[in-house]
């Protein structure tokens, strides 16, 4: 950010502080700007970047009340995104540890082939609770043990977007047969 | 691949927007909170108002009017009264985005290190190894600074602070500290050995402690 950008924010917030919700619709938006080109610069997963604009923008609505506008705007600011940047990346973390542990679900503990008694179910029962793509991606992971990798080449999907979309049909699984809590 | 179409991210790019308009149409955040530095100054003000109540109330050292002078009481003093405002101002700092000086708190570390080897070097050279039970400090230093501790918390809750366990340990050496130095008003043992045990132990602890503190504080902030 610039001088002279700064200096047209930091009017912008005297003029909301006193009242004008114009200007505070001009700062907001330009400030949708400035984030925008940070987490763009410093995010891999582009799809990740208007989120993180919008929660960053909400902090700047609750945290307005802290900002001195005798000083510049950009560090306040970057202070937030850089903020919000490490809490996205340490929520991702979680997932990707949830996700291998989510690996080791016991597979027999969720079709039971052999014993059909009445809580035995065969792969196409399983299989259907999911969604498409949730079944799409579980049935190259655990019925023909492709690895990750391999999935994201078959389907065309990201990496990431696999372990996402893997975890997230376990965790229907989990939460429909109750297993699984002893298996992480 | 980009698993978001173009049109997904378009979608996300109009929430913005409505985001914003609700944003701009929602209470305005018009009222500006004083500076960090004005708000560490009134707390300051409160607190050593607070601090001076509670020496006064367990009562001043018999020996003050004799040890208030030495070199070693003021010495102790002038650190631990250091440590307490760099750990305020710091605190205070790091409760607006973007204002927090690390440097700061590496003076702020430097008095409390300070403190420690002047009572480490004073231990060998009186060659006094004789410290006392010093329960009483413990619950001096915790009384003394538990309401100066509780207003800063709050003071700093009512901002924004982002690093919350640092925040913390800093709001917490700041009462602890302030603690610490009404404890020397109070405590007429002054072995080197007694006060490194029971007064900077304590106050060591209790700044781990706010990190703990700010946590639970903090964090929905």
């Amino acid at each position: 950010m610039d001088t002279a950008q700064d200096q047209k924010l930091r009017s912008w917030v005297r003029e909301t502080r006193h009242g004008n919700a114009q200007s505070y619709e001009f700062l907001l938006s330009e400030i949708v700007g400035v984030l925008r080109t940070y987490f763009m610069r410093r995010v891999e997963r582009k799809e990740w970047v208007e989120d993180l604009v919008q929660e960053s923008l909400i902090s700047v609505h609750r945290y307005l009340p802290t900002y001195d506008a005798a000083r510049l705007l950009g560090p306040w600011l970057y202070a937030i995104a850089e903020h919000r940047l490490i809490d996205a990346m340490r929520k991702l973390r979680r997932i990707e540890k949830n996700e291998t542990s989510a690996e080791s679900l016991d597979w027999k503990a969720v079709i039971n082939d052999s014993d059909r008694d009445e809580t035995g179910l065969d792969l196409d029962e399983v299989l259907s609770l999911l969604s498409p793509k949730q079944r799409q991606v579980i049935a190259l992971l655990k019925v023909k043990n492709m690895s990750v990798k391999e999935v994201a080449a078959a389907t065309g999907f990201t990496i990431s977007d696999v372990k996402v979309t893997a975890f997230r049909g376990y965790e229907t699984l989990r939460r429909y047969y109750g297993v699984g809590r002893e298996n992480r | 691949m980009d698993t978001r179409r173009y049109e997904d991210i378009m979608e996300l790019a109009v929430k913005t927007d409505d985001l914003i308009k609700r944003l701009s149409e929602s209470s305005l955040p018009s009222k500006a909170l004083p500076s960090h530095s004005a708000r560490c100054l009134r707390w300051m003000s409160g607190a050593m108002l607070c601090t001076f109540v509670g020496v006064a109330l367990f009562g001043f050292r018999p020996d003050l009017h004799e040890q208030v002078f030495t070199p070693a009481f003021l010495i102790q003093a002038i650190f631990l009264a250091v440590a307490s405002i760099l750990s305020a101002l710091s605190a205070f700092a790091f409760s607006v985005p973007g204002e927090g000086k690390p440097g700061r708190v590496g003076w702020m570390l430097s008095s409390i290190l300070f403190w420690v080897l002047f009572l480490v070097v004073s231990i060998f050279t009186t060659g006094n190894f004789l410290s006392g039970v010093g329960l009483s400090c413990i619950r001096n230093i915790v009384v003394l600074g538990a309401i100066p501790g509780f207003a800063l918390f709050m003071m700093i809750r009512a901002a924004a602070p982002l690093k919350i366990e640092l925040t913390g340990v800093l709001g917490a050496l700041a009462a602890a500290g302030l603690g610490a130095l009404g404890t020397q008003f109070i405590c007429k043992n002054y072995n080197p050995l007694h006060i490194l045990l029971w007064h900077f132990v304590p106050v060591v602890f209790l700044g781990f402690l706010g990190a703990l503190l700010g946590r639970l504080i903090y964090r929905n902030r």
